[in-house]
C-alpha cells in the first residue's frame, strides 16, 4: 500500500469571515424576492390553474360576481374557489393540505400548490404575465 | 503524509467508509421524516442531515463516492415517497454535493459554517428548480423562506461537520485503528 494514497488534506475551519458573504447574500436574496411578493399590483388579476404543469383552466376574476367553484379531477381532486378579488383551494384529497392551508391569494404572483396531485393556482397580473419571477441555473 | 504501512487497503476502506456512510444516510433519511413538519415552512423543508454525510465523503473519498451516496439516498426516498419526491430529492442531492466537494476540496477560502450554507442553498434550489419543472414557475413564491430556512439549517450542518471530522480525521490519519 502506498502512502501516498491519500490527498494532503487540508484542515477544516469552523469559521470564516467569508462565510458572513453567503450568509449576507442569501439575506439579501431573501429580502429582494419577499419585497417583490408585496409589491401592490394594480388591474384585473388573472388565475390561473395548472395540472402536470399545464395551464388546465383561466379567469378573470373581475368577470365573477361571487364565487366561482373550479374542481381540478384526477387521481386526487382539489377544488378551488375564484372571488372577484382573490383565489383559494378550499378543498383538496391530498394528505397534508400544504394547498388548503396556503389560504388566500389575492396579490398577483400568490400561488397556492398542491404538489400531491401537481396541481397549482396562481393569479396573473395585468402585465408581463408570462415571464417566469427567476430563472435558476 | 504518513509513511506507515496500513494492514487494510485503500479500496477496503472506501468500501466500507461508502457503505458506512450511505446505511447511515437512508437512517438519517427515515429519522428526519419523523420529525414533525416546521411551521410556516414549505412542504419538505428538512433539516438535511444527509448532507454530512455527503461532505464526509466528498472529503475523504472524492465526488464520485458523495455522488453515490446521494444515489443511495434518493433511491430510498423514491422507493419510500415515490417518483415527485424522489426526483426532488435527487436534483437536490446531486448539486448540493457537487458544490459542497468542490468547496471543502479545491478552496480554502470558506470555513465550514460556509461550506454548509452552500450546501443548504444549493440543495433548497435544486429541489425548487424540479419542483418548478414539475408544476409551475409560481413554485417561486416560496423562494424567501427556503434561502433563510437553508442558510439556518446549512450552518447547522456546517457545525456538524467540523466536530465529526476532528474525530474522523483520527480515524482517517490511522490513530484510532492502527496505532496499537
Amino acid at each position: 500500500m502506498s502512502a501516498g494514497y491519500y490527498y494532503e488534506m487540508k484542515k477544516l475551519t469552523l469559521f470564516k469571515k467569508s462565510d458572513l458573504l453567503i450568509a449576507l447574500a442569501a439575506a439579501a436574496a431573501a429580502v429582494f424576492f419577499l419585497l417583490r411578493l408585496f409589491v401592490p399590483q394594480g388591474g384585473g388579476l388573472t388565475a390561473e390553474i395548472s395540472r402536470d404543469g399545464k395551464v388546465i383552466y383561466e379567469k378573470r376574476l373581475s368577470g365573477i360576481a361571487d364565487r366561482e367553484i373550479y374542481t381540478v379531477g384526477g387521481d386526487i381532486v382539489v377544488v378551488v374557489a375564484l372571488y372577484p378579488d382573490s383565489a383559494q383551494i378550499i378543498e383538496s384529497q391530498c394528505r397534508d393540505k400544504i394547498c388548503v392551508n396556503t389560504g388566500r391569494l389575492t396579490r398577483a404572483g400568490d400561488t397556492a400548490v398542491c404538489l400531491p396531485a401537481r396541481v397549482s393556482v396562481t393569479l396573473k397580473g395585468e402585465k408581463a404575465s408570462d415571464e417566469p419571477d427567476i430563472v435558476v441555473g | 503524509m504518513d509513511d506507515r504501512e496500513y494492514n487494510i487497503s485503500g479500496a477496503s476502506r472506501k468500501v466500507a467508509f461508502l457503505g458506512i456512510m450511505s446505511s447511515l444516510s437512508l437512517v438519517f433519511g427515515y429519522f428526519e421524516s419523523l420529525l414533525p413538519p416546521i411551521a410556516f415552512m414549505p412542504p419538505g423543508a428538512k433539516l438535511g442531515l444527509g448532507n454530512i454525510l455527503t461532505m464526509l465523503t466528498g472529503r475523504y473519498i472524492g465526488l464520485p463516492g458523495a455522488i453515490f451516496v446521494t444515489l443511495v439516498k434518493s433511491g430510498f426516498v423514491f422507493l419510500t415517497r415515490g417518483v415527485t419526491a424522489g426526483l426532488m430529492s435527487l436534483a437536490g442531492g446531486v448539486v448540493s454535493c457537487i458544490v459542497t466537494t468542490l468547496l471543502l476540496r479545491k478552496s480554502v477560502v470558506f470555513g465550514c459554517t460556509g461550506i454548509g450554507m452552500a450546501g443548504g442553498l444549493s440543495h433548497n434550489l435544486g429541489q425548487l428548480a424540479v419542483a418548478a419543472a414539475l408544476t409551475s414557475a409560481g413554485t417561486f413564491y416560496y423562494l424567501p423562506a427556503l434561502l433563510v430556512f437553508g442558510c439556518a439549517a446549512g450552518a447547522a450542518t456546517g457545525f456538524a461537520l467540523y466536530y465529526i471530522d476532528r474525530a474522523a480525521g483520527r480515524f482517517f490519519n490511522g490513530e484510532a485503528i492502527y496505532d496499537r
